[in-house]
């Protein structure tokens, strides 16, 4: 494997040199800005960064830890001085208002040269092409929508995996008759957001793509919302009373650990979890989280980077290279293993390099979610709607879990009275 | 009556020596001109203009204030900002003095104590956060710690508990901010003329009454430097709630500073963002103001009744 691995690598680094070589007399160069400063993500990049070199380019990085509003404010400080650097690690509708502002450079020779269209998920190629031209590249795909379930409480009581909104309340009542917490949850505006994401989706595709995806207010007003905020209330009461300063760490050690038996999360959880020792089908089973409609759901977030304007032409020339190595197989594989995600692109072979059974589900139901056309992209990991309606929405969910006296037409006519203001 | 100077250069040269201490002051004022004013107005202008997610100076009128106070965030993080910083100020200052006063009384080791109720303010807001966190939070702290003890009922839940989050945030700022009043406050009871105490003592007083009535009173300006150094820290303060509470349950425990950040810099709506900063402005006026006018009010009475 290691072999074919490095001969695909030297096919990027040819490819990547046929690209340069393109123009006489530029050397590529990059600077990619982003946020992946620690652990396993630093290491990803820095193969990145190594197969840039490999391929004959200068790489330099800026990293910047923390919060992604550090990245933010740093770039807008760069591009106001006039100074945008090549790349940079951005996602969802910011790669939208930076392309508005007329600062993103234009990709679509290298896209249609190395056919990304037709390798990259639909739902994502709207994205990364926000009018029409390719601005930025994705690397990777989240799957947002799984619901990890403790095996041990589940065989004891004698449950499967709940398929529906339905069979998850009956298995809930029966898992806390029994005397466990039926959901681990750690209250914060992004984690309820996140659990609330799954509820919309698997209770009404239509209303999630008007609500979520489209920011319609009357969707916010339908009663498939306040359905939907009605299971929401149900769930918290199946959560116990610590949610409030508990991490999602700590709520995915809960399940996997059978204190808890179901956790509604991102993908990333599986790469902390089995970097915590936890292990596939013996501490969790790993399924996507209930819908009422049948068939394989899909909820997707992913991280991008997205090329600006450049003036200099060896600049220019390591855009086209560094758009050209995200792309390729090779670091996709390299860069998802690291990150428990899938890759971006729909062709690469998973049962190689490491992917875990999570994973390989994961690309399997994201190739069914395709061809039933239900996959959708993640509000509340700011992949649809712009920021500012974004958080308007996270405030008033997450005080919707907070505050039980919120009755569920209070809070999806809040919803929309949030999003109105900000308009 | 003024001697007029002699002409000549000792004239110029006394009239340089005059002017030196304000030459000296000059590059302070000047940047605390640039500083305080004209960014204070900067963010003023913005406040108004139509900037989003760069800044963009063209007029855009007063909706962003509108927009700020319809919303439930920003209404429950000013009233915290005023309930906080009361309390916080307040509290810190009542258990300073006490710890002061007490330690005032020569105790035996002083300097250990004097150490061991300063070490907090040594001791970053994140890590005070995250560790009261732990303290509060009813499956790792006081509760579990109860329960273990075999008190099954134990509750202490005020965390999670949406009306008395927000005291949880007062208690750990005061446990925080307490020793550094203490410490200024100690100094100042240090710096107090012993016969005073005495003359107070023959003329048979309590110990109460006389640091109530002669020891405190004396000390005023201490106090004044202590509320204005608080009050700062009040009206900035992010990293202990972001730690503590992250701003929960739901929404509240947010305060000002964190409206402000994630406005201008998650959210790409600068202007709303500047609009939140001119507000903390107001706010902080709105205790300044008075007290500016009150003392101005007060030096004119006694310049009177000494008069």
């Amino acid at each position: 494997m290691k072999l074919t691995n490095k001969a695909k690598l030297l096919g990027a680094s040819v490819l990547g040199a046929m690209t340069a070589a393109s123009v006489a007399g530029a050397e590529p160069k990059t600077n990619m800005m982003h946020q992946w400063a620690q652990g396993s993500e630093a290491a990803a990049i820095a193969k990145l960064g190594e197969m840039y070199e490999a391929a004959g380019g200068t790489w330099e990085q800026t990293a910047i830890s923390g919060h992604t509003s550090n990245t933010l404010a740093k770039l807008r400080s760069d591009v106001v001085a006039g100074n945008a650097p090549a790349a940079v690690q951005l996602k969802g509708p910011e790669i939208a208002e930076w392309n508005a502002i007329g600062a993103t450079a234009n990709l679509d020779e290298l896209a249609a040269a190395e056919g990304w269209d037709n390798v990259v998920a639909p739902e994502l190629v709207s994205v990364m092409k926000p009018t029409g031209s390719w601005v930025a590249a994705p690397m990777n795909i989240h799957r947002v929508n799984w619901l990890y379930s403790s095996p041990k409480i589940l065989n004891e009581l004698g449950l499967e995996v709940p398929k529906t909104w339905d069979e998850f309340n009956a298995a809930c009542d029966k898992i806390t008759a029994a005397g466990y917490t039926c959901i681990a949850h750690g209250a914060a505006d992004w984690s309820d957001t996140t659990t609330f994401d799954s509820v919309v989706y698997g209770m009404d595709i239509d209303l999630y793509r008007k609500a979520f995806q489209e920011a319609d207010v009357e969707a916010m007003r339908s009663q498939g919302m306040i359905d939907a905020f009605a299971q929401l209330r149900k769930m918290v009461g199946y959560m116990d009373d610590g949610i409030n300063g508990r991490s999602w760490e700590q709520s995915m050690t809960m399940t996997m650990s059978g204190e808890a038996a179901f956790f509604l999360m991102g993908d990333w959880t599986v790469a902390s979890a089995n970097l915590a020792g936890f292990v596939e089908g013996e501490d969790y089973y790993c399924s996507q989280t209930p819908v009422n409609w049948g068939g394989n759901g899909f909820i997707l977030n992913a991280d991008s980077v997205v090329f600006f304007n450049q003036k200099d032409e060896d600049y220019i020339e390591g855009q086209k290279l560094l758009a050209s190595i995200i792309m390729s197989p090779e670091f996709q594989v390299t860069f998802n293993v690291a990150k428990g995600s899938i890759p971006s692109r729909t062709d690469v072979d998973l049962s190689v390099g490491g992917f875990t059974q999570c994973q390989q589900q994961g690309l399997e139901d994201l190739k069914a979610s395709v061809e039933e056309g239900t996959l959708v992209r993640s509000m509340a990991h700011n992949m649809t709607v712009l920021q500012k309606y974004r958080g308007a929405m996270m405030e008033v969910i997450t005080e919707f879990v907070a505050d039980d006296s919120i009755t569920p037409e209070e809070a999806a006519n809040q919803l929309a009275d949030a999003v109105e203001l900000q308009s | 009556m003024q001697r007029k100077p002699a002409l000549g250069s000792q004239g110029w040269a006394n009239r340089l020596a005059a002017l030196t201490p304000q030459m000296v002051l000059l590059p302070t004022l000047i940047a605390a001109l640039v500083y305080v004013v004209i960014f204070s107005l900067w963010t003023l202008w913005i406040s108004v203009s139509q900037s989003t997610l760069l800044p963009n100076m063209a007029y855009g009128g007063f909706g962003e204030y509108a927009s700020l106070w319809k919303s439930k965030r920003w209404i429950v993080s000013y009233q915290n900002l005023f309930l906080f910083g009361a309390l916080y100020v307040s509290g810190s200052i009542f258990f300073g003095t006490l710890l002061a006063i007490l330690i005032d009384q020569r105790v035996r080791y002083e300097s250990v104590w004097r150490t061991i109720f300063l070490y907090p303010l040594a001791v970053s807001f994140i890590v005070t956060g995250t560790v009261w966190r732990w303290i509060f939070h009813p499956q790792t702290g006081v509760e579990l710690a109860l329960q273990d003890l075999g008190w099954i009922a134990a509750k202490f839940d005020w965390i999670t508990d949406r009306d008395m989050a927000i005291y949880v945030v007062v208690f750990t700022g005061i446990w925080h901010a307490s020793g550094f009043a203490m410490a200024l406050i100690l100094a100042g009871l240090r710096s107090v003329d012993g016969d005073l105490v005495k003359a107070a003592q023959i003329d048979g007083a309590s110990m109460p009454r006389i640091y109530r009535k002669v020891v405190l009173p004396t000390i005023w300006p201490i106090f004044v430097a202590v509320t204005v150094v608080l009050l700062q820290f009040a009206i900035k303060t992010y990293d202990l709630v972001v730690a503590l509470t992250q701003g929960g349950p739901g929404v509240s425990t947010t305060v000002p500073a964190i409206v402000v950040y994630d406005l201008m810099f998650q959210r790409g709506q600068i202007a709303q963002g500047a609009a939140a900063a001119v507000m903390i402005l107001v706010a902080l006026a709105l205790v300044l103001v008075p007290y500016a006018l009150w003392s101005g009010w007060r030096a004119r009475k006694e310049a009177r009744s000494h008069g």
